[in-house]
């Protein structure tokens, strides 16, 4: 932060509160939502259950998509994939903010997935919108 | 409530039958079942096509076909752990398939009806259905999906098909223009089998039962001879051997033959270890027949496959052994060895649209 030249000390941090309220809390009052596309498919699985944002919104079919508005800077896709152990299942998916492509930067599509685990796995997206 | 009783006690009953079709036995009589999907779009088709060489030698050919419902059903049951809202989320979510197959066999073996064409046929064939239902159960703590615990799964399968055979007999203490004969052997059958495969850590288990009714001949037991009929001619000193081919081949069996109804209950335990990298398939099939002019015959057959990768529910070769009619129910005097013991070697191409 620069320096701010007063004659007043108090006009000073008056002058620095305020600019912190600007900084910390106008930004989350007046946060802009962004129009979020996806679109995500597995396949070689049997039985798959999506959440958005710790939401269930899908269960059964294994596409899942939506076009629809996030006020949070992160989209958590949870995928939860049913098919016997051994099988090897694979994600893709395609996201986009505001019309600009994103994806997680630690599971980019496509993800493969080798279920070993009670004839069951999760993969769970955190994708920065 | 009495409906629902009813449906209970079939559900119950077809599981103390005790077997399935799963894996296939030593003559390959697997119905297949293949429930995977690769989109909600794609077509997904399961092409089966299998030689088996065991008493006979026969060629199979299956289709199976599968669609899925649009959604799936949930129940919930709440509680409190550990001082949080949690909720415990069942899903279970369905599909249908349905499977053919054409079974062509012959006693004199596979080399002679390619070469030939000519030979004691058998074909048979059929249809199954087959409903699964996938069980999917996770936590829901304070409003939040947790990751699934476990998945299982139940299939049940139900078959009918129906065999032709001309089966070719020799009698030798007919006359002797009796002694050659054909019989046509039609056999008819239905079958209902349950497979329910439970959550293991690593490993694949499958446990079911089916119950089999079911026309049947003791054709593949009996002893088979080659029977021609040679002629000689002799004319300044040379013979002339001339060997007149039955058109129905010249493969012929020798013995009491029988045709009765039968009552096959199977059991069957069938596990894939993680070990061999899901490869490997170890299968476990007694069972026991009831019905025909004999006292109940007891059977039982291990089965060792070679399975499709990343697919680890078809046979890609197995090994198949057995002993069937331990007690010699059927009175066949050979000996246990002789008479009981069995091997069927069987090896398929699975091929799956879409894939």
């Amino acid at each position: 932060m620069g320096r701010f030249y007063t004659k007043s000390g108090i006009f000073q941090n008056t002058f620095l509160i305020s600019l912190k309220i600007r900084i910390l809390v106008i930004p989350k009052l007046f946060t802009m939502a962004k129009q979020v596309v996806f679109n995500s498919n597995v396949g070689g699985a049997q039985f798959v259950i999506y959440s958005v944002q710790g939401q269930q919104v899908s269960a059964g079919p294994s596409a899942l998509h939506f076009n629809q508005q996030f006020n949070d800077s992160m989209l958590v896709v949870g995928i939860s994939i049913s098919a016997p152990n051994g099988t090897l299942c694979t994600v893709t998916y395609q996201c986009s903010s505001n019309g600009q492509p994103t994806a997680d930067p630690a599971k980019p599509s496509p993800v493969n997935i080798l279920i070993k685990q009670f004839n069951t796995a999760t993969v769970t997206l955190q994708i920065p919108i | 409530m009495r409906r629902l009783l009813f449906l209970s006690l079939i559900l119950l009953g077809s599981q103390a039958a005790k077997a399935q079709d799963f894996f296939s036995d030593r003559n390959n009589t697997g119905t297949p079942v293949h429930f995977i999907r690769q989109s909600d779009t794609t077509k997904i088709l399961l092409f089966n096509a299998g030689v088996n060489v065991s008493d006979a030698a026969a060629v199979k050919l299956n289709i199976f076909n599968q669609k899925w419902s649009k959604s799936a059903g949930q129940t919930k049951t709440a509680l409190q752990r550990d001082g949080k809202d949690s909720v415990i989320v069942k899903s279970t979510y369905s599909a249908f398939g349905w499977g053919a197959f054409g079974n062509i066999k012959t006693k004199a073996g596979l080399g002679k009806v390619f070469k030939s064409g000519k030979f004691d046929p058998g074909f048979d064939g059929g249809l199954y259905l087959a409903l699964t239902s996938f069980y999917l159960k996770q936590d829901s703590v304070n409003g939040q999906m947790r990751p699934p615990r476990s998945s299982t799964n139940s299939t049940l399968i139900l078959s009918g098909n129906i065999g032709f055979a001309k089966n070719l007999l020799y009698d030798p203490k007919q006359d002797f223009g009796k002694q050659l004969k054909t019989e046509n052997f039609t056999a008819p059958s239905i079958g209902l089998g349950y497979v329910y495969q439970p959550a293991l850590k690593h490993d694949n288990l499958f446990v079911g039962g089916s119950a089999t009714y079911k026309r049947v001949s003791n054709y593949d037991d009996l002893d088979t001879y080659e029977i021609k009929n040679d002629s000689s001619y002799t004319d300044n000193g040379i013979t002339r051997h001339a060997t007149k081919i039955s058109p129905d081949g010249d493969t012929y069996a020798m013995g009491e033959y029988r045709t009765y109804w039968d009552l096959r209950l199977r059991g069957n335990i069938s596990y894939i270890p993680r070990s061999f990298n899901y490869r490997f398939g170890f299968n476990l099939y007694p069972s026991v027949d009831v019905g025909g002019p004999y006292a109940a015959r007891w059977n039982a057959g291990v089965g060792f496959s070679y399975l499709k990768d990343n697919n680890p529910s078809l046979s890609i070769v197995s090994l198949n052994i057995e002993v069937n009619d331990i007690g010699d129910a059927e009175g066949s005097g050979k000996g246990f060895f002789k008479h009981s013991f069995k091997v069927g070697i069987s090896t398929n191409l699975n091929l799956i649209t879409g894939q």
